[in-house]
């Protein structure tokens, strides 16, 4: 038998460590990224994602649909920064970037670029 | 007096119900600018947009993005024919074509373009070899009305569309008549689709479509804001930004997706198969009446019907019946090298172009009264006539 002062301890330890949780995706068959959802001491949760940048509005619906409809989560956000081009629109998503990017080339949306964003609340 | 509307040819009325539904909700609700922005505003109004865009393609059989909203019809037509005709270029068009293809072929014959008219037979054969021949000369593009807006007719698209390819030459067709009332799609082989949103898709006038399948880019005739790439000076380079520069109509398109809602919904077929029948109710009532002329040759029509009454004038003949209470147009229906094809110039025709919600009863009354002016005539003196 465990020595319930030992058991006690043990859990305390682990629950002042920061909580990694790892959430499985929206469709778990697919690939092994996992958004990564961290609280450190203070409470401050980081979330991270991948901003994949297209060319113009109307691609960056056809995406979301596209994306949405085949189960993976998917919305639009503004250009932080305008590029050498100008403005433009990026789809925000919580899964494998380069499965994405993929699957958006098969249907002819070209993505500009791509960044992983951690973001601080 | 009651007003009774037969000029849906021109833009169809009384519009459904939901479309008026579609464009005040849009005022109220969708007040953003789509595509200029990132706040929730222009999102919405943008995914507003976009979800007709879906609806158009869907119907016409096209890329969603190769579906550009225009102001009309002839917008979007000359959006194609002068992106894609430069000097040194030959054209071909049909005998029987709007205004909205003549003119800009005509305004481009004095940039160095050369334009041939294959002429429309009595039957569809006639008018194919016609077409087969104007080939030869190997245009560059073959721009022909889907169906006429003045007589009805249905041209051979499929056909011509499959010259066209065998060719390798354009082939732009003007949907104005046809589209929401015949299954056109880019399936059918045609290049591009232009048409009204405000006539056969019930949508609110200051809409229309350029459907394209990708193959040919025109040039821009109009460049500005787009939403995209506007750090360049360069006009955006891709679809369907490179051909809506400027604001969009938002409440218009949004009327225009419940317009196409209101088609699928009832069914285009079932539509259709109504306003035939109205069109024969007419024509049966008629047929026999004294100088009664009927202008109707051809192996297929769309709900259209044009007709004189011998010895009054098409414009005279109209405004009898708009007096009567009796909306139709009576003249040349921007529409000369038809009127030139069918010798009615230079009066033209009085047309007669229900719509779903033109009743039978209506048609009645419309017979009964053109049967009594046909017996009685204009009534109108001639006082004197002077030069001024």
């Amino acid at each position: 038998m465990i020595c319930p002062c030992i058991s006690i301890g043990f859990v305390k330890f682990f629950l002042r460590l920061p909580k990694i949780h790892r959430r499985p995706l929206s469709n778990p068959e697919r690939g092994s990224y996992y958004v990564k959802q961290n609280t450190d001491f203070n409470g401050v949760i980081a979330l991270t994602y991948t901003l994949i940048s297209v060319s113009s509005i109307t691609y960056a619906m056809k995406a979301k649909n596209l994306l949405n409809n085949m189960g993976y989560y998917c919305e639009i956000e503004r250009e932080d920064r305008n590029t050498r081009v100008g403005c433009g629109y990026s789809l925000r998503v919580r899964d494998d970037p380069r499965v994405i990017s993929d699957i958006l080339a098969k249907r002819g949306i070209a993505a500009k670029n791509r960044r992983t964003v951690e973001r601080k609340t | 007096m009651r007003n009774i509307y037969f000029d849906n040819a021109a833009t169809t009325f009384p519009k459904p119900p939901s479309v008026a539904e579609a464009v005040k909700t849009a005022i109220e609700r969708f007040g953003g600018n789509p595509g200029r922005g990132g706040h929730a505003f222009s999102q919405n109004a943008a995914a507003k947009v976009f979800e007709v865009r879906e609806q158009a393609a869907k119907l016409f059989g096209a890329e969603v993005e190769n579906v550009v909203f225009t102001q009309n019809c002839t917008h979007a037509l000359n959006l194609a024919i002068k992106g894609l005709l430069r000097s040194g270029d030959r054209a071909v068009i049909s005998s029987m074509e709007h205004n909205s293809v003549a003119r800009p072929i005509y305004a481009l014959t004095k940039q160095g373009v050369r334009a041939d008219v294959a002429m429309v037979g009595r039957s569809d054969e006639e008018t194919l070899k016609n077409f087969r021949d104007a080939i030869k000369s190997g245009p560059k593009c073959v721009i022909c009305t889907a169906a006429s807006n003045v007589t009805g007719r249905v041209m051979p698209i499929r056909e011509i569309a499959k010259l066209c390819r065998e060719n390798g030459v354009c082939f732009i067709v003007d949907g104005a008549q046809a589209c929401g009332v015949l299954p056109i799609s880019l399936r059918d082989g045609m290049n591009f689709i232009c048409t009204a949103g405000h006539k056969g898709l019930y949508g609110p006038t200051g809409t229309g479509l350029l459907v394209s399948d990708g193959k040919f880019t025109p040039k821009t005739i109009i460049e500005g804001g787009t939403g995209a790439t506007s750090g360049e000076l360069e006009q955006t380079g891709f679809m369907p930004e490179l051909l809506e520069s400027g604001t969009l109509n938002t409440a218009g398109i949004a009327g225009l997706g419940a317009g196409m809602k209101y088609l699928e919904t009832l069914g285009m077929a079932k539509i259709r198969a109504y306003e035939d029948e109205l069109c024969e109710i007419f024509i049966d009532g008629l047929k026999n009446a004294d100088g009664f002329k009927l202008y109707r040759r051809g192996e297929r029509f769309v709900p259209i019907v044009s007709f004189n009454v011998e010895g009054i004038p098409a414009p005279r003949l109209a405004t009898l019946l708009s007096d009567a209470g009796f909306s139709l147009r009576g003249g040349l229906h921007c529409a000369f090298l038809a009127h030139k094809t069918l010798g009615t110039l230079p009066d033209g025709t009085v047309r007669f172009s229900p719509s779903v919600f033109s009743s039978e009863k209506d048609v009645v009354l419309l017979v009964n009264n053109l049967k009594k002016i046909c017996k009685t005539g204009s009534q109108a003196i001639e006082i004197s006539e002077e030069s001024c």
